[in-house]
């Protein structure tokens, strides 16, 4: 079940009172071994105990010991410098398919001490970019962005994520495997041509509803919360009058709603959303009204912001075989996704 | 959970390959590879010293534009490499004639690591020349063994440990002083890990392999043979041979006789020891008053142990030889301790054998003397008589006692008995053996060492090369024993009762303490080197030549008795488990949670005020706090820093209920900076400003 958001603590059951407000956490375990410097440290020391005993030299066996003694507190603080860390994912912004979705990632230091050169890396084969925080201080936190590349529209999963030190003396690795369960959504790649369909007014199909245009001013009404900003009419405002709305309508005034029948002639699914995804964004853009009608979901007309991401969810979220049968679409509202 | 454990990700990543190093980690690194070669300069050769040191200056030195130059003439820098570990080697070969050993290859080990810093490129360089430098503390401990040179192979062992610290913390800049506090954690803990492991890490005994032959070069000491003029060139060395605590009063210094070899065989010069390992199976009858001591011999890489006369029991892995000499089975290449007891008297009876060995002179060698004992045998055949005669001889025809008796010609018993009449106390014995002999009583020489230097402060005797001695033992029928004769006692009184230093003067010219002339001076400075000895024995007993012996009569204390390396080694890991659970109990119990910074930097700010007397109400809040201070200000009262407390409280709101991280800065940057006057000090403006609005 993908959350808004995701709190891994390493190691460390919280108490009662600390345990995060928000979202969901889980615990999770801290390995550590050697290092390959590690090994190579306990086989230097093996040969400088070997000769140490050869010459019976009290002291170079003590030196010996020290250093091993080094060796097992140095596996103590590797351990210690990971634990207790709370890391926070967050659901990303949603981006077009093709490009990086960027997961927010919280580190806090939920202890007093210092921690230092903590690595962040994505588990998966192909990336190799770390993600350095050089010190958090008791208490403190850090956000990282961790790129993840988003090549196809749907549901982007947090890969599984490394957290690594070899702090303080590099002998020992300390480990977190954490797997966020937060998702990003990969809108499909607007793509196809820039003609907008024909699909017109929607005089025929909603007579009797006022009809809003963008091209002809007809007069000013009064303000009604709900009314757009962009309509307010600030010189009236300025001059002291009452709050008035722009009230604008004209043949132009079109209001498109996007079907499916107007992308059918395209070859496959990801085509038919991609030129979809495309028209919707011209048509925000210009500041039309719009809505969405494929199958399994149905959006009425309207503008803005949640509207656009509305729209995109919809179609990054529409199922790859283009059956579109209701009840297996929409079974998670997009809004959700963006309660973060 | 074991099974759960992912191996794969251990090996992967490049830290510990070819990630470049930066220039301050390669400078950290040289310096403290500059701190272990420095360790060695006592011993090593100078031309070893100066290669190490030198590449490790220009490691440092070289400016980063010539590094770069050379590595890009790689192929070249590949060949001048090569040459320069050839000459290393040639230059040890030739000095020290071996590779393999504590001296070859402490000079080698030496001059490589000094290089390595010249190619240290890589993060894998950095952790190689920071083993390097591990060993390098470890080799000069096999020279030295010093609590001064123990402190300061601490101070470079912390240093180098230090370059990994930088390295890995990732912390920008080069603070030397910035490493103390975390060292501090790393070290202070693995103390007792080390003491631990020190007490019961199971002992072996003896070498590993067969020690080369340098690590027991130059050691002095009574060999197993003598040759006139062989004791007094010992007797120039202020060495020490070994140390012994009696656990009661200590006897007499004139009873102090530390029996060593004793020489039977004579090829008219030069008098030798048994070689081989004969095994007397019964001990001599002693009786008497006892002596309990133990014994801290120093290595002598012979098989003598210098047990006063006569000992008791033998310790372990020892032996009494068929000359009552007791040896260790094995040579002494380490320092050991021996649990001893002596007793004063004693009666060592002989086989026929042994005595017609102790009769034996070269044919023809020494006429005269022979002479001088065919007249005396003539008069008296008593053995007792005999030997009365011959000392009354050495005490009646001046005879003196000196360390130089110059080239004795010719034969040289008869040369001392008749013409030099001067001579070292190997000359006495060996004359008096030889009157004995040739007057048919048996007689041996005994080498050793006589007397003892005590330490007041800890009670125990030093004996020193300068106290080697001999004399001679004859075998009196009466007593059916071998009874010690010192012809030395007669010649110089002096020698058994004081220091060899007063007896003869030629020795005291050598070991003049300083300030002999101003009394106080030379007592301050006999007391401070009493007590630095007494330290230095204590260390040397208890640290240097802990064994398996202390371990176990340690370990025997809990109950542990006959114990055996595997069990050892059991308790060892045990405890080490023990103390690692330890340790992890503490983290988990000891977790401090972090306060909420902006919480900790307003009451920072808070407790400033206080400490002027202003102090915010538990029910204040932060707006109602500040407008009072306003007030406040307004009325007189100066901060030091005008719209510090609007600003504070300001950022203390918006952190607290607003995003943190933005705002956490702002506060905590105008928190420090808040250091509000006592009043003490900018108080007198209050009056003035008071009465102004």
């Amino acid at each position: 079940m993908p959350r808004a958001e995701h709190t891994i603590i390493l190691e460390q059951a919280p108490r009662p009172g600390a345990t995060p407000d928000t979202g969901q956490w889980t615990m999770r375990r801290v390995y550590i071994l050697p290092s390959t410097a590690g090994f190579c440290f306990a086989l230097s020391l093996f040969i400088m105990l070997v000769g140490a005993m050869n010459y019976n030299n009290n002291l170079g066996m003590a030196l010996v010991f020290l250093l091993i003694g080094v060796g097992l507190q140095t596996t103590l603080q590797t351990w210690r410098n990971l634990r207790g860390l709370v890391l926070r994912a967050r659901a990303p912004k949603a981006v077009f398919a093709g490009q990086q979705l960027q997961f927010p990632v919280q580190l806090e230091n939920s202890g007093r001490e210092w921690r230092r050169a903590l690595v962040l890396s994505l588990a998966g084969p192909d990336s190799r970019r770390e993600y350095c925080v050089q010190e958090l201080a008791g208490g403190r936190s850090r956000r990282l962005f961790l790129d993840c590349a988003a090549p196809r529209r749907g549901l982007c999963r947090l890969q599984r994520v490394r957290l690594d030190t070899l702090f303080p003396l590099g002998l020992l690795r300390a480990w977190a495997l954490l797997d966020f369960e937060v998702q990003g959504i990969v809108y499909p790649r607007a793509s196809g041509t820039t003609t907008l369909p024909p699909c017109g007014t929607l005089t025929g199909t909603a007579a009797g509803q006022q009809q809003f245009g963008v091209d002809d001013f007809a007069g000013l009404n009064k303000y009604r919360p709900g009314d757009r900003l962009s309509t307010i009419a600030w010189k009236t405002l300025a001059r002291g009058g009452p709050l008035m709305v722009k009230h604008f309508t004209g043949e132009g005034a079109r209001s498109l709603l996007f079907e499916w029948q107007h992308v059918a002639h395209l070859g496959n699914t990801e085509q038919r959303l991609s030129q979809l995804c495309l028209w919707i964004i011209q048509a925000s853009a210009s500041g039309m009204q719009y809505g969405l009608r494929i199958p399994g979901v149905n959006i009425s007309l309207g503008d803005g912001r949640v509207h656009l991401d509305q729209c995109l969810t919809a179609l990054a979220l529409f199922p790859a075989d283009g059956s579109g049968a209701p009840g297996q679409q929409q079974t998670v509202e997009p809004e959700e996704y963006r309660a973060a | 959970m074991l099974l759960r454990l992912p191996w794969a990700p251990v090996m992967q990543g490049g830290w510990f390959s070819s990630v470049p190093l930066a220039q301050e980690q390669r400078q950290l690194l040289a310096w403290a590879t500059l701190l272990a070669i420095a360790a060695h300069s006592p011993q090593a050769p100078v031309w070893a010293l100066a290669i190490a040191a030198c590449a490790t200056i220009s490691a440092v030195l070289l400016p980063i534009r010539a590094r770069t130059f050379w590595e890009q003439k790689q192929k070249q820098v590949q060949r001048i490499k090569l040459v320069v570990v050839l000459c290393c080697l040639a230059g040890v070969l030739i000095q020290f004639g071996d590779i393999i050993g504590r001296d070859p290859g402490s000079a080698l080990l030496l001059c490589l690591s000094g290089l390595k810093l010249l190619e240290c490129r890589r993060v894998r360089d950095l952790y190689v020349g920071v083993y390097l430098g591990y060993m390098l503390c470890l080799t000069a401990l096999f020279f030295n063994q010093s609590v001064l040179l123990l402190l300061y192979v601490g101070v470079v062992v912390v240093a180098i440990t230090g370059v990994l610290w930088h390295y890995n913390s990732q912390q920008p800049g080069l603070s030397w002083r910035a490493l103390l506090r975390p060292m501090a954690g790393l070290f202070l803990p693995a103390a007792p890990v080390m003491i631990l492991l020190f007490i019961l890490f199971p002992r072996v005994s003896g070498p590993l392999w067969g020690l080369p032959d340098t690590a027991r070069s130059g050691l002095t000491g009574i060999s197993d043979t003598m040759e006139p003029g062989s004791i007094s060139q010992l007797v120039q060395s202020d060495a020490v041979a070994f140390r012994v605590e009696f656990s009661g009063e200590p006897p007499e210094q004139r009873h102090l006789y530390w029996r060593g070899p004793v020489m039977v065989h004579t090829d008219g010069r030069k008098w030798s020891a048994d070689k081989g390992r004969y095994q007397r199976h019964f001990l001599p009858e002693v009786e008497g008053e006892r002596f309990d001591y133990i014994l801290t011999q120093e290595p002598s890489d012979l098989h003598w142990v210098y047990a006063l006369e006569m000992p008791d029991a033998l310790p372990d892995a020892t032996y009494l030889s068929s000359n009552h000499e007791l040896k260790s089975w094995q040579a002494i290449r380490v320092r050991k301790r021996y649990q001893l007891a002596a007793h004063a008297s004693y009666r060592m009876s002989d086989s026929s054998r042994q005595l017609q060995r102790a009769l034996q002179l070269p044919e023809e060698a020494h006429p005269r003397a022979r002479q001088l004992a065919a007249r005396w045998l003539q008069e008296d055949d008593e053995s007792v008589a005999l030997v009365q005669r011959a000392l009354d001889y050495f005490r009646t025809r001046g005879f003196s006692y000196t360390l130089t008796p110059g080239v004795l010609r010719g034969d040289p018993i008869d040369n001392l008995l008749f013409e030099a009449r001067r001579g070292f106390c190997g000359h006495y014995a060996a004359a008096f053996v030889v009157l004995m002999r040739a007057a048919g009583v048996p007689a041996r020489i005994v080498t050793g060492y006589q007397g003892g230097e005590l330490n007041p402060v800890a009670n125990y005797l030093t004996i020193h090369q300068f106290h080697a001695h001999a004399w001679s033992e004859v075998y009196l029928d009466q007593a059916d024993s071998w009874v010690r004769v010192d012809p030395t006692a007669v010649v110089a009184p002096d020698r058994l009762t004081v220091n060899t230093g007063i007896a003869v003067p030629e020795i005291g010219a050598l070991f003049t303490p300083p300030f002999s002339n101003h009394p106080w001076a030379s007592r301050l400075w006999q007391r401070a080197r009493n007590n630095l000895r007494a330290l230095n024995y204590r260390w040397t007993q208890w640290v240097l030549s802990y064994g398996s012996d202390q371990q176990f009569s340690l370990l025997s204390h809990f109950g542990l008795k006959n114990t055996d390396t595997i069990i050892m080694g059991l308790i060892t890991l045990c405890s080490l488990l023990f103390t690692m659970a330890l340790w992890a109990a503490s983290t988990i119990l000891h977790y401090r949670r972090a306060e909420d910074p902006v919480q900790r930097a307003y009451g920072i700010f808070c407790a400033r005020l206080a400490r002027l007397g202003v102090h915010r109400d538990r029910s204040e809040a932060p707006g109602t706090f500040a407008h009072r201070l306003l007030a406040l200000q307004a009325r007189g009262w100066r901060w030091g820093f005008d719209g510090a407390i609007t600003v504070i409280t300001g950022a203390y709101v918006a952190a607290r209920y607003g995003s943190q991280n933005e705002q956490l800065a702002r506060l905590e940057e105008a928190v420090a900076r808040f250091k509000p006057a006592r009043p003490g000090r900018k108080w007198p403006r209050q009056g003035k400003k008071n009465r102004a609005p």
